[in-house]
């Protein structure tokens, strides 16, 4: 026991937390012993010696910083206006099989379905909130309920959304693999099915996202961040990074709202999906080694003959277009 | 040091980006082990440091205000890591204890000419083995420079836990130095 008071009362000599009634105490009990000069100096060695307790990885403190530096530069660089500073948007993009598995064509009377076909959609909800909904995509909810009892949406494909502001009831969208939960008034989910991966990019406000497969996990987005997690339910892998952004400075997640489909030296096969989704077609290759073809460009409101034709001018194969079939060959 | 904090103080103060990672660089590895310590997430502790510089950089105009710094952000660390545990009520109960050393220092550094070099190599590992709350007690005081009370307001126990933990954390480290040493206690 002594034993302890004396360590104790070391630590706060150190510290330089003792009081005059301590040290008088410590050197009675270190009275008598012979290396209690040898200890105390030990203590002060120690005390002194730098000891590095709780280092952190430099890779952890760099992205710390990361984020911390993006939020500087884009308060310095001008001051965001309070409307804007509550706007977010939002992508994601789901597995269209595991959506049609999730989602059997069975709907309760009270559900409400707004689907847009080929083209964009724009409707109003009860709330007041504004959605924009881009080529094949569908948001379903609750008719009774909604603005009345809660605020919550689901989502397959894209669409922007200018969130009425609302005290009783969060703004909820879910798709398959995320949850996002809106806490500023304007963003963009994109959530289409043939992609392997679903994201969300915030460009400006605070959202918080939380995954149906992960419960207790949540993350609360910053502007210009962006989340990726996988499609399959198999991976619980979250990624965290930033915005891409063109070279205008706008978020190329944002982009199809000017009706642009943009590529950047994309393989063939993953430009194939992004055109399978913009013009509804599905698009078959006769060899493999076609898919590795990259290309750069960027998709207006051409139609996809034009398309197919202006791509071919940088790399050489051959289409053709039957229905919404098509068929690409060399 | 205090001088140090004062001028980055005043050079965020003033909208300078650079003072700011100054003061990053130097608190926040230590703002990250509070954070830590409260949540037990890494992810989490990460987005709570990130959080206190940038609400420091948005309330910048006000920061001549703060009186001290230094406590500001242990202070702000500790109340956004407790809001954290409030929203997201998380149910790991994993310890702080994956925290890997990275290699002590070799050669004669300023350190082993007070303690020596074959000490300090055993003190290294004596650290990594002290239960993680002994470990962030005995950091915050000895290399954070915390009073005992602030130490503990931060983590919510009493200053004689606090008195005891810096005690243990001594007794442990420097059992191995004082062994050829005819050891009274």
């Amino acid at each position: 026991m002594s034993d302890d008071i004396i360590w104790i009362l070391l630590g706060k000599q150190a510290s330089g937390e003792i009081t005059a009634e301590e040290r008088a105490a410590l050197d009675a009990l270190l009275a008598g012993h012979p290396d209690a000069a040898a200890l105390k100096k030990l203590v002060t060695s120690l005390w002194e010696s730098p000891t590095n307790a709780l280092p952190v990885d430099p890779v952890v403190q760099q992205r710390i910083w990361n984020r911390i530096n993006i939020q500087a530069r884009h308060s310095s660089a001008w001051r965001i206006p309070r409307r804007l500073a509550v706007a977010a948007a939002i992508t994601g993009v789901i597995g269209w099989t595991a959506w049609e598995i999730m989602m059997p064509h069975v709907y309760s009377s009270r559900q409400q379905i707004s689907e847009a076909g080929a083209g964009k959609l724009s409707l109003t909800l009860a709330d007041g909130s504004k959605v924009c909904l881009n080529h094949h995509s569908r948001l379903t909810y609750d008719d009774q309920q909604f603005g009345k009892k809660n605020r919550e949406v689901t989502l397959t494909g894209e669409a922007f959304f200018e969130v009425a502001g609302h005290a009783a009831h969060p703004f909820i969208i879910h798709t398959s693999r995320m949850n996002i939960t809106v806490l500023g008034t304007s963003f963009n989910v994109k959530a289409y099915t043939t992609d392997s991966i679903i994201s969300t990019t915030l460009i400006s406000g605070k959202i918080a996202v939380s995954f149906p497969h992960q419960p207790g996990k949540a993350l609360e987005l910053r502007p210009n961040e962006k989340i990726i997690v996988p499609a399959t339910t198999a991976s619980t892998n979250i990624v965290r990074s930033f915005a891409q952004k063109d070279s205008s400075g706008k978020a190329t997640d944002l982009l199809w709202l000017n009706n642009k489909l943009i590529f950047d030296n994309e393989s063939f096969a993953t430009l194939a999906q992004r055109m399978e989704q913009w013009y509804g077609v599905s698009i078959h290759f006769a060899h493999p080694s076609l898919m590795q073809l990259k290309f750069s460009g960027i998709i207006d409101t051409e139609p996809i003959e034009e398309t197919l034709k202006a791509l071919q001018l940088s790399r050489s194969f051959t289409f053709q277009v039957h229905n919404r079939e098509v068929w690409i060959d060399r | 040091m205090h001088d140090e904090i004062s001028e980055w103080q005043h050079g965020i103060h003033t909208g300078d980006t650079p003072a700011l990672k100054k003061l990053y660089d130097h608190f926040s590895p230590s703002l990250f082990h509070l954070a830590l310590a409260i949540i037990h997430t890494r992810e989490m502790a990460e987005e709570i440091v990130a959080d206190v510089f940038i609400q420091v950089w948005q309330k910048r105009k006000h920061l001549d205000q703060v009186q001290n710094l230094k406590w500001y952000l242990y202070a702000t660390t500790r109340n956004i890591a407790l809001n954290y545990l409030r929203k997201y009520a998380p149910h790991q109960t994993s310890q702080l204890d994956d925290t890997i050393l990275p290699a002590p220092p070799a050669g004669n550094t300023p350190e082993d000419l007070l303690i020596g070099h074959e000490a300090m190599q055993q003190i290294y590992v004596a650290i990594n083995e002290l239960p993680p709350q002994c470990r962030l007690i005995f950091k915050l005081v000895k290399e954070d420079g915390l009073k005992y009370r602030e130490v503990a307001t931060l983590l919510d126990i009493s200053v004689k836990t606090v008195e005891n933990q810096v005690g243990i954390a001594l007794k442990k480290l420097l059992r191995i130095k004082a062994q050829h040493i005819s050891n009274p206690f």
